[in-house]
């Protein structure tokens, strides 16, 4: 009996301060959000993401293993704005996970392109709520990261202090960089440049590039003979300089417009994961701001 | 004094009269006048609302400054969120579920017109057909219960509740334990991958030969309760039961004047992730019930499919491919009679080849083990083009042979079209 008691005693006593530590379980929607939520939440979380950095979060599918990811987590971020709409309420009703902490990352980020008036889906693929593709400002990342750092406080107060001084070292090195992007950025202010899809308005704004046309007349629909005649023409009268995709995008037809009007076709990475070397939130826009200035100078 | 007064209103009224009968007599000049008055004011307006714009673009954007040099907490910018929204006004629109409408509109040609119903289990006649359309009402009930209603208008304009049912993951008192699902109302029973599929949702444009077969041309739905429970394994597994009314005319001989004697069902489902891109069903179901007619003997039916799906991540939205087979053998009133037992097979590809186009084929054969009519073998082809995710057009083409009754051959056209909210995409 005795040897029974002090057996059970060494399986109880290092399982107990390895409970305590335990890290929060969160999922990410995106692999932008999940590398936020990791700089936040550092060793006191363990993030996984859904939709990988070279995939595009709106058409993610309801896999059953993503399922299981969230069944078992404590937490979920996501970009909101009806981005996830396609997928993410299917994975989260069979999820069986009542306990789970929804968080939309949107409110609090000053939402580009809010339709003014009546919307209908003969304008193709248009977000009611407004473009959700806010993550590619870094300027918002500063107010996502406060609002992971808070919602984890909330999951687990007594990490408050680590949260707080992981929130500034990010918002430090976030603002350290973005210094320099903005001065790299800075002689091509007004630059004008057209984009494959609505997904690089926040980025465009920030850095003050000019949005002078889309390949997509409308958004999420395969463009029409006769805008790719118009856009060409555009392009060609106003010596546009560089045709902007995201990597998920089939490269032909943003190809062939390169091709047809002399313009560079330049192809971003949307989110961190987007090529090898992005781990970060902050080596998503060296990449991007690399390869801009390269491009356009 | 007076008179200063009565001249003062008489050259008053001159003036009056002076102004006033041109205007009368030169209506259209006048009309001209007050149109570009009218011009002008609208002008001057537009001037005005642009420079408001203009200083609210300002204002807009020096708060965002302000929000970024020291951005505020979530909380006030919930608080920013709260203040923006409108006030209420007493009755709201908010809490109305999401709606959506399905139409399925079709065209049909049969080599022997008279066998279509059967073949296909579609009303469809040789010529341009309304098939069905489907309305759709989803919303949370409470933070227990959320509902879902399909409702049907068939060919001939009736209206029928096709599925009509709550589901909840927590339950007051968590009565409901983790990882479970429970499923109240009337639904289409989780037996097998087809049988779960609306008439919009099918990948061909008439269901397999076998589900025809063992549940009859709407399917096995059936009012019942449901509960699905999660495995704790290191891949997605679920079970999931169901206890059932067994109202099925065709499994259970259910007919309006007798009274269904109950059923139930049970389901393993297993997803396996072979690579990032590319996943594997793995399915087992089976069905037992009371016959509704004399005896109520024991009618049973098991299934198995597999499922393979692949899906590249990157430019997703230009390939896909899945190929689905599944398997299923009944037996009614659970004797050894030829004509009551039975089963059948269908193997399925479909195959999306650019951003619009799909190709697909299907095989079917029903009678393994042979029914008292014996085999039927059916090819299919279609292809679909599908301009967005609210639309598809499809041309599918079949032809049957049969042991007993000649060859068939079959060509349907369907234009299938969504409008309302943004479905969720079951996997």
């Amino acid at each position: 009996m005795r040897r029974i008691f002090h057996l059970l005693l060494c399986l109880v006593i290092p399982a107990a301060p390895l409970a305590a530590a335990e890290p929060i379980s969160v999922v990410a929607t995106t692999a932008d959000l999940a590398a936020i939520v990791k700089a936040v939440g550092g060793d006191r979380v363990a993030v996984e993401s859904i939709a990988k950095g070279y995939q595009d979060p709106h058409f993610v599918e309801a896999k059953p293993s993503y399922v299981r990811v969230v069944n078992r987590a404590r937490m979920l971020f996501n970009v909101g704005l009806e981005l996830e709409v396609g997928w993410l309420p299917l994975l989260i009703q069979g999820s069986r996970n009542p306990s789970l902490v929804v968080v939309d990352l949107s409110p609090g980020v000053s939402v580009l392109e809010k339709p003014s008036g009546p919307i209908s889906r003969a304008q193709g693929d248009v977000h009611p709520l407004g473009n959700p593709h806010y993550w590619l400002d870094p300027r918002n990342g500063v107010i996502m990261a406060r609002r992971v750092a808070q919602e984890l406080k909330t999951v687990a107060p007594g990490e408050s202090a680590t949260f707080e001084q992981n929130l500034k070292s990010f918002e430090n090195d976030l603002s350290a960089r973005r210094k320099r992007w903005e001065e790299q950025m800075a002689p091509l202010r007004g630059t004008e440049i057209v984009t494959y899809h609505k997904e690089w308005e926040y980025l465009m704004r920030w850095l003050g590039l000019s949005i002078i046309g889309y390949v997509e007349d409308k958004p999420g629909i395969p463009p029409s003979p006769r805008h790719l005649e118009e856009l060409v023409r555009t392009m060609q009268q106003r010596k546009v300089k560089a045709l902007i995709a995201s990597n998920y995008t089939n490269p032909n037809v943003p190809r062939s417009i390169a091709e047809k009007t002399g313009t560079k076709l330049l192809v971003l990475p949307t989110s961190v994961g987007g090529e090898e070397t992005i781990r970060s939130y902050g080596e998503l826009f060296d990449a991007i701001v690399g390869k801009l200035v390269n491009a356009l100078k | 004094m007076d008179l200063i007064r009565k001249g003062t209103l008489f050259y008053a009224i001159c003036c009056a009269w002076l102004l006033l009968v041109p205007q009368v007599s030169y209506a259209q000049l006048s009309e001209m006048e007050s149109l570009k008055a009218l011009v002008r004011d609208i002008g001057e307006r537009l001037q005005e609302a642009l420079k408001r714009i203009e200083q609210l673009e300002k204002e807009k954007a020096a708060n965002r400054e302000s929000v970024t040099a020291a951005p505020s907490t979530p909380a006030q910018a919930d608080s920013q969120v709260a203040q923006s929204a409108p006030p209420a006004k007493g009755i709201s629109n908010a809490f109305n579920p999401a709606i959506s409408v399905n139409g399925l509109f079709g065209g049909g040609y049969s080599s022997r017109p008279a066998m279509t119903r059967r073949l296909t289990g579609l009303d469809f006649q040789n010529g341009f057909n309304f098939q069905e359309a489907e309305f759709q009402f989803t919303a949370d009930v409470d933070p227990y219960w959320k509902a879902n209603f399909i409702l049907a208008v068939n060919r001939a304009g009736n209206a029928e509740i096709e599925e009509g049912y709550v589901t909840s993951e927590q339950l007051p008192y968590d009565l409901l334990p983790r990882d479970t699902s429970l499923k109240l109302g009337k639904f289409f029973a989780g037996f097998g991958k087809h049988n779960l599929l609306h008439a919009h949702q099918f990948p061909f444009i008439d269901p397999p030969l076998v589900n025809q077969a063992v549940f009859g041309d709407e399917g096995l739905k059936e009012p019942g309760v449901g509960l699905a429970y999660l495995l704790p394994t290191s891949w997605f597994s679920e079970i999931t039961f169901q206890g059932l009314a067994g109202e099925n005319d065709r499994l259970f001989r259910a007919s309006e004047d007798a009274k269904p004697r109950g059923a139930y069902l049970g389901r393993w489902k297993n997803f396996f992730d072979l690579s990032d891109e590319t996943t594997l069903e793995l399915g087992n179901s089976y069905i037992a019930g009371r016959n509704s007619d004399a005896g109520h003997r024991l009618s049973q039916a098991v299934g198995a499919d597999l499922t393979i799906k692949w899906r590249p991540l990157r430019q997703s939205m230009e390939k896909r491919l899945i190929w689905q087979n599944e398997y299923i053998f009944f037996q009614r009133d659970r004797s050894r009679d030829p004509s009551s037992r039975g089963g059948g097979l269908y193997s399925s590809l479909q195959y999306q080849f650019s951003r619009l186009w799909w190709l697909q084929g299907r095989y079917d054969l029903l009678g393994v083990p042979k029914l008292d009519d014996g085999r039927k073998h059916r090819w299919t082809t279609l292809v679909a083009l599908v301009p967005s995710e609210f639309s598809a057009l499809r041309l599918q083409h079949s032809y049957t042979t049969q042991d007993r009754g000649g060859p068939v051959n079959q060509v349907l056209l369907q234009l299938s079209f969504t409008i309302g909210s943004h479905p969720a995409h079951q996997y």
